[in-house]
C-alpha cells in the first residue's frame, strides 16, 4: 500500500484562509495562528521577516550565502519553539534573537581556532567625508557607517541594539569578558556616531 | 508476505476507502526516519510507509493508526465506524482477534 | 532641557567635537549612556553640549533598526522555491497536543482526537467568517476527561469597518456549531477575544484599532 509522498497532502486541507487577509494579519494574530501549527501562518510569517533577517544576518556573518542558509534554520527553529512564545506580538524581535544566535554559531563555527572578536576582516573603506555626502539618505548613512565598522564592533552593536542582547549575553555567546563586549561597542557607538558627523 | 503485512494492506484500503477519510497519516517513527528524505524529495513520489501500526501481544493483536477526515461528516461518528470496519476486517483476518483498535483523528477538513 | 539640534542636520556644530564636551570626552559620554545615566553625573547632565551628544549618540539604536529595515525593503522578496525550502523542513504535526478520547461502546476501541484537530478545526470555523481571522486558539480543561467542562478562548483580527460584536458573536457561533458536530467536549464558554482590527490596502484613510 503506498502513500504519495506530496507534502501537499500532509498539510491540513482546511484552514485556508485566503492569503491575502492572513497576510495582512497583525503579527500577534498570524504568530498566534502558528504557534497552534497552522503551516499557512507560519509561512506567512517566514515571508514577512526573512528579508529582514537575511539583510541582519549577512551584516553579521559578511557574507551571502551564509546568511541565506543561517536564515533557513532559524526558521525551523522557529517552528520548534513557537508555542513557547509567550507573547506572539513581539514574534518579530524573538525571531531576530533566533537569527543572531544562528549567526553566532555559523561565526563560531567558522573559527574554530580563532577568537571571535579579534578576528577582523579588512574592514569596507571607512567613507570619506566625500562619500558621506553622497549618501542619498540617512538610511543609507548609517548602512555605511556600519559597514565600515570592524567585524567585531559591528556584531557586538548589531546584536545588542538590534537582538537587544545584554552584555552579558553577547559576552557568553562570543566567548569574552564583558569588559571586552563594553569596549567593543562603545568603540562602535563613537566610530558611528564620527562617521555620522560627515553626512549632511 | 507475513499475515501482519496482508492485513496492513487490506486495512489501508477499507480506511481509505472510506469517503470521509481524507488521508492516513505516517506513523511517528516513520515521520522520524524519513522527515528529511521527503524533503527536496520529488513531488508525487510514492513510497512504502508504515501507515498502521499493528501488534500481535499475548493478549490479542492491536492496530493503531491515524488519520485526517473531512469535514462534512462529524468526526466522532467516521472514527467510531472505522473502527468498526477495522474490526470487521479482522474477524476474517488470520491474526489473533483484536484486543484494541485506536483510531486518532489527526486533522478535520 | 533645551531642545537639542540634531547633530545631522546641516549648519548645527559638531556635536561631537570634544571642545564642545565641558572637559568630557565621547567615550565617557558613551559609557555613561550604556550606565544608562546611572549614578548620575551632575556634570555632564548639566552640560548642554554634552545633552547635545548623548542625543547623537543614543538615536543610533533607532537609526540602526531603521537602516536595517530600510535596506531590507529595497531587497527582492525571497524565492517560493526558498520558502518551500523552509516548509518541507519543519514537522507539520508537531503540535498533536492532548488526545481527546472519543466514546464508543465497544471494549476494542481506542478512539482520540487530537488537539491539534480541534484547533484546526476552530480555526476553520472561525475563518468562514468572513470578516474574522483566527490567532491563537487556548483550550482550557482537562479534556482527555469525558464530559469535564472546557474552555475554549480565541484571539481574532477583526477587518476594519466590520462591527466588532456582530463579528465576535458570528464567530462564537461558527466555532460552537462546529465543535458540537465533530466533538462530544462539554463546552463551558467560548471567549472571542479582538486582537486587532486589520485595515485592507484598499481601505480608506487609517483607523483606531482595539475595542
Amino acid at each position: 500500500m503506498a502513500v504519495k509522498a506530496n507534502d501537499r497532502t500532509w498539510l491540513p486541507a482546511a484552514a485556508a484562509v485566503p492569503d491575502g487577509r492572513l497576510r495582512e494579519a497583525h503579527d500577534r494574530v498570524v504568530a498566534g495562528r502558528a504557534a497552534d501549527g497552522d503551516p499557512h501562518a507560519f509561512e506567512v510569517l517566514v515571508r514577512r521577516y526573512s528579508t529582514l533577517m537575511r539583510v541582519y544576518a549577512r551584516s553579521i556573518l559578511g557574507t551571502n550565502d551564509e546568511a541565506d542558509d543561517v536564515v533557513q534554520e532559524a526558521f525551523v527553529t522557529a517552528w520548534q519553539q513557537l508555542d513557547s512564545l509567550e507573547d506572539p506580538g513581539v514574534v518579530k524581535s524573538w525571531l531576530m534573537r533566533i537569527v543572531s544566535r544562528r549567526s553566532i554559531d555559523r561565526l563560531r563555527a567558522r573559527r574554530e581556532h580563532e577568537d571571535i572578536i579579534d578576528y577582523d576582516p579588512p574592514a569596507e573603506a571607512a567613507s570619506s567625508p566625500a562619500q558621506m555626502v553622497q549618501a542619498r539618505s540617512l538610511a543609507d548613512a548609517v548602512g555605511t557607517a556600519l559597514a565600515s565598522l570592524p567585524a567585531g564592533q559591528r556584531r557586538c552593536w548589531l546584536l545588542k541594539e538590534v537582538a537587544e542582547y545584554s552584555y552579558r549575553e553577547i559576552a557568553a555567546d562570543l566567548d569574552v569578558p564583558e569588559s571586552t563586549v563594553r569596549g567593543l561597542i562603545s568603540r562602535a557607538r563613537v566610530n558611528m556616531a564620527r562617521e555620522m558627523q560627515a553626512w549632511r | 508476505m507475513t499475515a501482519t503485512a496482508t492485513l496492513q494492506a487490506r486495512l489501508a484500503t477499507v480506511i481509505l476507502a472510506d469517503p470521509d477519510v481524507r488521508i492516513i497519516y505516517p506513523t511517528q517513527s516513520t515521520l522520524r526516519a524519513i522527515g528529511d528524505r521527503i524533503a527536496g524529495a520529488v513531488n508525487d513520489r510514492e513510497f512504502q510507509s508504515p501507515i498502521l501500526t499493528i501488534a500481535e501481544t499475548s493478549e490479542g493483536t492491536t492496530v493503531s493508526v491515524s488519520i485526517g477526515v473531512r469535514a462534512e461528516r462529524a468526526a466522532t461518528t467516521v472514527c467510531r465506524r472505522l473502527h468498526d470496519r477495522i474490526a470487521d476486517e479482522m474477524a476474517t483476518a488470520t491474526v489473533a482477534l483484536p484486543v484494541s483498535i485506536a483510531v486518532k483523528v489527526a486533522s478535520i477538513g | 532641557m533645551t531642545d537639542p539640534q540634531s547633530p545631522y542636520d546641516s549648519g548645527t556644530t559638531d556635536a561631537l567635537d570634544p571642545a564642545n564636551l565641558d572637559g568630557h570626552t565621547i567615550e565617557e559620554l558613551s559609557a555613561y549612556l550604556d550606565a544608562e545615566r546611572t549614578p548620575t553625573n551632575f556634570s555632564i547632565e548639566s552640560s548642554p553640549g554634552c545633552q547635545i551628544a548623548l542625543t547623537a549618540l543614543g538615536r543610533l539604536r533607532e537609526l540602526t533598526a531603521h537602516t536595517l529595515e530600510a535596506q531590507a525593503a529595497t531587497e527582492p522578496a525571497p524565492p517560493d522555491s526558498w520558502v518551500r525550502g523552509i516548509m518541507d523542513r519543519i514537522a507539520l504535526e508537531a503540535r498533536a497536543g492532548r488526545d481527546i478520547p472519543i466514546t464508543h461502546t465497544a471494549r476494542t476501541a481506542h478512539l482520540t482526537m487530537t488537539e491539534g484537530a480541534v484547533r484546526g478545526m476552530i480555526r476553520a470555523a472561525g475563518d468562514s467568517i468572513s470578516e474574522v481571522i483566527v490567532g491563537r486558539c487556548q483550550i482550557d480543561g482537562d479534556v482527555t476527561a469525558i464530559g469535564e467542562p472546557v474552555t475554549i478562548t480565541v484571539d481574532v483580527s477583526v477587518a476594519w469597518g466590520e462591527s466588532i460584536p456582530l463579528a465576535a458573536d458570528r464567530a462564537r457561533e461558527a466555532i460552537h456549531g462546529q465543535l458540537a458536530k465533530h466533538t462530544e467536549l462539554n463546552i463551558a464558554a467560548i471567549h472571542v477575544m479582538v486582537q486587532d482590527v486589520r485595515f485592507s490596502r484598499t481601505a480608506p484613510g487609517t483607523g483606531v484599532a482595539q475595542p
